[in-house]
């Protein structure tokens, strides 16, 4: 591969972090913004989640480029074994999202609906994928155990879906409505960095299939991870101007 | 006058609070706040003898820990409460006829005390039913309701209803207390604004709020 491309491809890099980053830190900012004005604790408690997961995703993608890239004679130092260990929180903190949503759409059903008994489903599925991390931690791979949490993760989706249909709130469904777009650039920004990383070993990365992984990974699904983020937090509760008249 | 349980509203209101035999709508988003007022309202109202009622759309157990969130004490003295969930007297929400009578019966109950009725199912009500029919419930209610001596504070979520369902409401109401978020540069403020009261000189001023272990501290806002 010659200079010129693998140059195109970190000025690639370079620019989606910057990108990613820049967001992140203004949906961050926007969600706890938001957390400071809302009062009742299940809605500042998910614009917690909110800011929670995008500085996350923050320090989860320094350190990916960090190791990966910038430094790679760091892949031997525990800096990387700290980093999988961050990887493997991204299931809890997406449930945690996901169960703070739920919480907050049954309060904009004008019944009160518990959609698919969630306040008890609840207890019985956080213990399943706190098991299963912790199966993933001592097997060391993603084995059946640990593709558990991605199976309870998809099987929330469900009463999550209904729960919006059911509320009464179009700020409420709004605001899901770019959860998902943030969770399906998730979704795909995962497969590509499945990708990019066993590319980095096998040389496939500079594969063209493998440098259109890297930049959807990079370039357009984590930009969109935190503009979903951004635009979940802010669409939540109405946002007024105050006119001139006023 | 029915002090509001927030000194610093009571003052923005003429020093002594809500008009008696009135009724108040408190609109604004969900999640801002506003219940923190009917539980404030409700306190004030035990502490000084008045028979409360807590008409609520949340189980009782909600309630009682949105209240304890707000640093508000309700274990010594409880209001009756009227919920789905949990309360002294039950009620079906969608059973409007049997909410109505309900509260009348409570009235009559306790007519000869002063009143106070926090009401926190109106926004479920009118995702329940037709705004034509929960206008003509309201106004039936309010009108009985004002037989005897009560103050009423009713809230309104900001954002589940069309903006002229939520105009209607307020023609029906003495006063009207909004609780919005204002985005201001990159800044989100909180602001309370006396949309309009019975006897008080209308009032186009913005208040920057607070909550705090002492209650909610109202500040004038300046742009």
């Amino acid at each position: 591969m010659s200079d010129s491309v693998t140059e195109l491809m970190y000025l690639f890099y370079v620019a989606g972090l910057v990108l990613a980053l820049c967001l992140a830190a203004y949906a961050a900012y926007w969600s706890f913004d938001l957390r400071r004005a809302l009062k009742v604790r299940a809605y500042s408690r998910q614009m917690l989640l909110v800011g929670s997961f995008t500085i996350y995703g923050v320090v989860l993608l320094a350190l990916f480029y960090l190791v990966y890239f910038l430094a790679p004679n760091l892949q031997n130092s525990p800096i990387l074994g700290f980093q999988s260990a961050l990887y493997i929180l991204l299931p809890p903190i997406i449930f945690a999202w996901l169960d703070s949503s739920l919480r907050v759409g049954r309060r904009s059903d004008p019944l009160l609906r518990d959609s698919f008994r969630w306040s008890k489903l609840r207890m019985v599925l956080w213990p399943l994928l706190l098991l299963s991390l912790i199966g993933y931690l001592v097997q060391g791979n993603l084995s059946v155990i640990g593709l558990l949490s991605y199976v309870i993760l998809a099987v929330s989706v469900v009463p999550l879906i209904v729960t919006a249909r059911r509320s009464g709130d179009r700020y409420y469904r709004r605001s899901l409505e770019w959860f998902g777009v943030a969770l399906a650039a998730i979704v795909t920004q995962n497969i590509g960095f499945a990708t990019l990383v066993q590319g980095l070993g096998t040389g496939i990365v500079y594969s063209p299939s493998g440098f259109i992984w890297a930049i959807l990974a990079n370039f357009v699904d984590v930009p969109i991870v935190f503009y979903g983020a951004y635009l979940c937090a802010r669409s939540l509760v109405p946002l007024n101007r105050i006119s001139l008249e006023s | 006058m029915v002090s509001s349980g927030v000194p610093a509203l009571d003052q923005i209101l003429g020093s002594d609070g809500y008009p008696d035999k009135s009724a108040v709508l408190v609109v604004g988003p969900p999640g801002i706040g506003k219940e923190a007022l009917g539980y404030w309202f409700t306190q004030t109202g035990l502490v000084q003898g008045d028979f409360c009622l807590y008409v609520t759309r949340l189980s009782v157990r909600e309630v009682l820990q949105d209240v304890k969130g707000f640093g508000i004490d309700m274990q010594q003295k409880v209001p009756l409460w009227l919920s789905s969930d949990g309360g002294q007297i039950r009620y079906d929400v969608n059973d409007l006829a049997g909410l109505s009578f309900k509260i009348k019966e409570v009235l009559k109950q306790n007519a000869g005390r002063r009143i106070r009725i926090v009401i926190d199912v109106l926004s479920s009500l009118l995702m329940l039913n037709q705004p034509e029919t929960i206008y003509k419930f309201l106004d039936q209610l309010l009108a009985d309701a004002k037989q005897y001596d009560v103050v009423l504070l009713v809230t309104l979520e900001e954002g589940m209803h069309k903006t002229e369902v939520l105009a209607a409401m307020q023609q029906l109401f003495d006063g009207v207390v909004e609780l919005r978020l204002y985005e201001e540069g990159l800044k989100v403020i909180p602001l309370l604004r006396i949309r309009k009261m019975r006897g008080v000189p209308p009032q186009p001023g913005y208040y920057n709020f607070a909550f705090s272990k002492n209650g909610m501290v109202l500040s004038a806002y300046v742009r």
